[in-house]
């Protein structure tokens, strides 16, 4: 029972909910993709969802995601990594949230009401991934992934799970378990 | 899916009538010869046996059938009930507590678990059995041992009646007799005088009904347990038929038993049934239900203040209005976060039920003899507090034994009774639950500690402390003063374990001891976990929340009242003492807090030890109830903040670890800093101010505080 009609579930706490193009244009609201019955979908495994930072576009698992936020308020936390922009209330539970263009490129991302925050879970675990938009849901089949380059595959850039073309971009597809030091946030 | 739910409930009643059952064991073991409680273990045994043939979980099955006939014997009095086997019965309880508990987890229970009491329980089965009360033991059908049963096949006749709804259960008929006849040879005769004309037949109902005879080797034990889920929803007979002949007496007392104790049982069981059902004095919720409910009315909680911030500045006539309803709201608000606060206590009975056997382990094994008396058993605390208090105050009650009192010898010598007395309590005060372990045995022995604390080089041999300094060395880390390490406690990890447990939730322990006398060990807990009392307090743009159990006062300090012991490190005079001083803003790197002492405040802190640290803020913004929520649970632990809250504008604010932050080195020169900045000439504005003109929520918070602070003046 409740298998069959996901999509028709309002979350408990009456997010709106709205189709994922208006992504971004409203960053007020969240999204969760479990209201949009995605995840119920044979191939939702496949699907991703890509953000961009910069130019530069990235795609990690939809199923990992929860929901997206507009950018909310954090907490500091000392002795942190720049990428860690500090903790903050997401339906109460405290969640941290991560600078992915600190992350990638060394540079603090300045919050505009534009910028978005991927609530991603993982083992059991919730983040948030501060990045600048939400651009495309695609479906990648595994055969089109192609390695990462060699050469880039230092410690930094472990996260890189390989690279993918849509239409005339080129896509990252990231790890967010690899993402950040075990010594920052482990298990993840 | 369905059955998990089912099983998840089953698992859930096992736990309260195991607990029932030990209770039931420990007055039975200290005394008590109320017939009514080895009924009530043998009912507890019965219905776990009962759930655990219904999910096929057959090491439970076997076990309990086992505990079930001694239990059974003992309550018709065939068994003496004596203190050996009570304790063997506590013993079967324990393994029965993890049989189930492995069943729960779905784990395959070890097939050797509880062999040896299985057979004990089997020999003193077998002696109900043979009995002392030979003649009637020997005759009665189903009363004889199950393990050895020497006599040959027996004819039953039974008489099998379902009621016409019996269907809609999902009990079916034909699996029942298709048990029946795995025990023996069946015959079985249909009576279907009660079956309409077919285009009548409704079909969801049972309109038949059997006569059996059955021969089988099985005892009748074996033959209800078919029925064990059907015989609330039928009629059923079950007689031996084959009654030797000419000896009338026993074929009456087979069927007394059949008439009278068996449907006397039955009756006891379904009244037991139906007060659970429809008794609406209590349900069974899933925790994580109530958890969700405490969240979401956290949320409203927090939403609520947000909009009472806004509301506040509405002007007019309406507005007015407005703002007295929303009042009437966080009240009513508070109330019920309240209310579903309340529904996650419990009493604290459900721990001390577990300390007569402790005690009773713990004496046996050192040869003393104890008394337990115990008050305040409807104490209500949160159930998460309940969990984390069984281990510190078991050992805190073998501590006790160990070395608190002392052999019967010993106390003949000096002239106390024999046995020991110890006592439990718990009250409620003033927000916390206080709870104490009391004992009249020899007291701490304050020399010998403090000789043992020398050896151990944890104090100086010239070291003068307080009686109460001596007394609470006990709680240091390693430190053991029993002569020799004894099995029951003492291995050099003990009460600073306990007292470790008991900081992490917020709690305090001390101890009272006169020599000679007795100890007291008093524990203080908040009465839940999920909230606790704070004080907010702002550096720079960032709030933080002090616990207020650990917060003694707030001083503006002075400059000249600090001095610099060392590079990075200073003091101030507070209360007589010279207290290390840290400040928030370098622990939490506040870039735009206030860094001149004189310009903010120090809040005199003090840990459970009794160890002081003045943190210095910028300012206080009041005090109010936090919900304090982990850190670890999406992130990692943060040094310096024990946890979270969310405060009334939604955000987060960390709340400090006092005692953490008291094993950090402070790592700045306040003189220094100040100097620099005078330096730095006097027109540079300093950092802090002019805050609140940005942060409405802080000038609020100030505003309350004032409110607060007029309060407390008034009282």
């Amino acid at each position: 029972m409740g298998e069959s009609n996901t999509c028709e579930t309002v979350d408990a706490v009456g997010e709106n909910v709205s189709a994922p193009k208006d992504d971004g244009k409203d960053p007020g609201s969240a999204h969760t993709f479990d209201d949009m019955g995605l995840s119920q979908s044979a191939d939702a495994d496949k699907q991703y969802i890509t953000f961009t930072i910069s130019e530069e576009e990235y795609a990690t698992p939809i199923l990992t995601v929860q929901e997206i936020r507009g950018w909310m308020a954090t907490t500091p936390l000392p002795n942190t990594p720049a990428y860690v922009r500090g903790v903050t209330n997401l339906r109460g539970n405290i969640v941290p949230v991560f600078d992915l263009r600190a992350r990638f490129r060394n540079e603090l991302t300045e919050v505009t009401d534009r910028h978005v925050v991927i609530m991603a879970t993982i083992r059991g675990r919730t983040i948030g991934l501060l990045v600048d938009s939400i651009s495309d849901i695609l479906t990648i089949e595994t055969e089109s992934i192609q390695p990462p380059p060699d050469s880039s595959m230092t410690v930094e850039t472990q996260y890189l799970e390989g690279l993918v073309t849509a239409g005339k971009r080129m896509v990252a597809l990231v790890n967010i378990s690899k993402l950040f030091d075990k010594q920052v946030i482990g298990q993840l | 899916m369905m059955e998990d739910r089912f099983k998840q409930t089953y698992f859930e009643e096992c736990e309260d009538r195991l607990l029932e059952a030990e209770e039931a064991l420990n007055s039975l073991q200290s005394g008590s010869e109320d017939p009514e409680l080895i009924d009530m273990v043998f009912r507890a045994v019965h219905s776990i046996k009962g759930g655990a043939a219904a999910f096929a979980l057959e090491q439970i099955v076997d076990f309990t059938h086992h505990f079930e006939t001694s239990l059974d014997y003992m309550r018709d009095g065939r068994l003496d009930v004596t203190r050996e086997r009570i304790d063997l019965f506590l013993r079967a309880k324990d393994i029965l507590d993890t049989l189930i508990a492995d069943a729960k987890e779905s784990e395959k229970s070890d097939p050797g678990l509880g062999r040896g009491i299985l057979e004990a329980l089997a020999a003193l089965a077998a002696t109900g059995g043979e009995g002392n009360d030979a003649p009637a033991a020997d005759k009665t059908p189903g009363q004889e041992d199950l393990l050895s049963s020497p006599e040959g096949e027996r004819t039953w006749s039974l008489v099998f009646r379902p009621h016409q709804d019996m269907l809609k259960t999902g009990n079916e008929p034909l699996f029942i007799i298709r048990a029946l006849k795995t025990l023996g040879a069946l015959q079985l005769t249909a009576e279907t005088d009660e079956i309409p004309p077919f285009d009548e037949l409704p079909p969801s109902q049972c309109r038949m009904s059997w006569r059996m005879v059955l021969k089988t080797m099985a005892p009748e034990e074996e033959i209800r347990e078919i029925f064990e889920f059907v015989e609330d929803m039928c009629e059923l007979k079950i007689a031996l038929q084959d009654v030797p002949p000419g000896d009338m007496p026993e074929r009456r007392r087979s069927q007394a038993v059949d008439k009278q104790d068996r449907p006397n049982r039955r009756k006891e069981d379904r009244e037991l049934k139906d007060a659970m059902s429809t008794g609406s004095s209590s349900i069974r919720v899933e925790l994580g239900r109530i958890d969700n409910m405490v969240n979401l009315v956290g949320e409203m909680v927090i939403a609520q203040s947000m909009l009472q911030e806004k509301v506040r500045r509405l002007t007019g006539e309406g507005g007015a209005e407005v703002i007295k309803s929303t009042e009437q709201l966080s009240r009513h608000m508070h109330d019920l976060q309240d209310s579903v606060m309340a529904v996650r206590a419990q009493k604290i009975k459900s721990v001390f039920t577990r300390m007569p056997r402790i005690i009773r382990e713990a004496s046996d094994m050192l040869g003393k003899d104890i008394r337990l008396t115990t008050f305040g058993e409807d104490t209500e605390v949160d159930k998460t507090v309940l969990e984390n208090l069984v281990d510190p105050l078991t050992h805190m009650v073998r501590n006790a034994i160990d070395h608190g009192i002392e052999t019967p010898e010993d106390r003949e010598k000096i002239g106390k009774p024999l046995y020991g007395m110890l006592q439990l309590s718990a009250r409620h005060k003033s927000g916390r639950i206080i709870i104490e372990v009391e004992d009249d045995g020899k007291g701490i022995d304050r020399e010998a500690v403090m000789k043992k604390a020398v050896e151990q080089d944890l104090e100086k041999p010239d070291a003068n402390l307080s009686d109460n300094e001596i007394n609470n060395m006990l709680f240091r880390p390693g430190f053991s003063t029993s002569k020799e390490v004894t099995e029951v406690s003492g291995r050099g990890v003990g009460m600073d374990v306990v007292k470790r447990n008991i900081t992490n939730m917020g709690g305090r322990i001390s101890v009272q001891s006169t020599p000679g006398k007795g100890s007291r060990f008093s524990l203080s807990l908040p009465l839940t976990l999920a909230v606790m009392d704070g004080m907010v307090v702002a550096v720079g743009s960032q709030r933080f929340v002090l616990p207020t159990i650990n917060t003694i006062e707030s001083i503006q300090p002075s400059l000249d009242d600090i001095s610099t012991i060392s590079a990075n490190c200073n003091v101030i005079k507070a209360r007589g003492e010279y207290v290390r001083i840290m400040p928030l803003f370098d622990v939490f790197g506040v870039t735009d807090a206030i860094t001149n002492p004189e310009e903010g405040l120090v809040v005199l802190a003090e840990s459970d030890e009794g160890d002081r640290l003045a943190i210095m803020v910028d300012e206080v913004l009041g005090q109010q109830q936090v919900v304090i929520k982990s850190l670890e649970t999406n992130y990692e632990s943060v040094p310096g903040a024990s946890a979270a809250t969310i405060l009334g504008d939604g955000e987060v604010a960390l709340i400090i670890d006092v005692p953490g932050m008291i094993a950090m080195e402070p790592n700045i020169d306040l003189k220094t800093l100040v100097a620099q900045n005078r330096a730095k000439a006097g027109a540079v504005e300093i950092p802090g101010s002019g805050i609140s003109e940005e942060n409405p929520a802080r000038q609020n918070a100030r505003e309350d505080e004032l409110v607060s602070q007029a309060e407390k003046n008034d009282g």
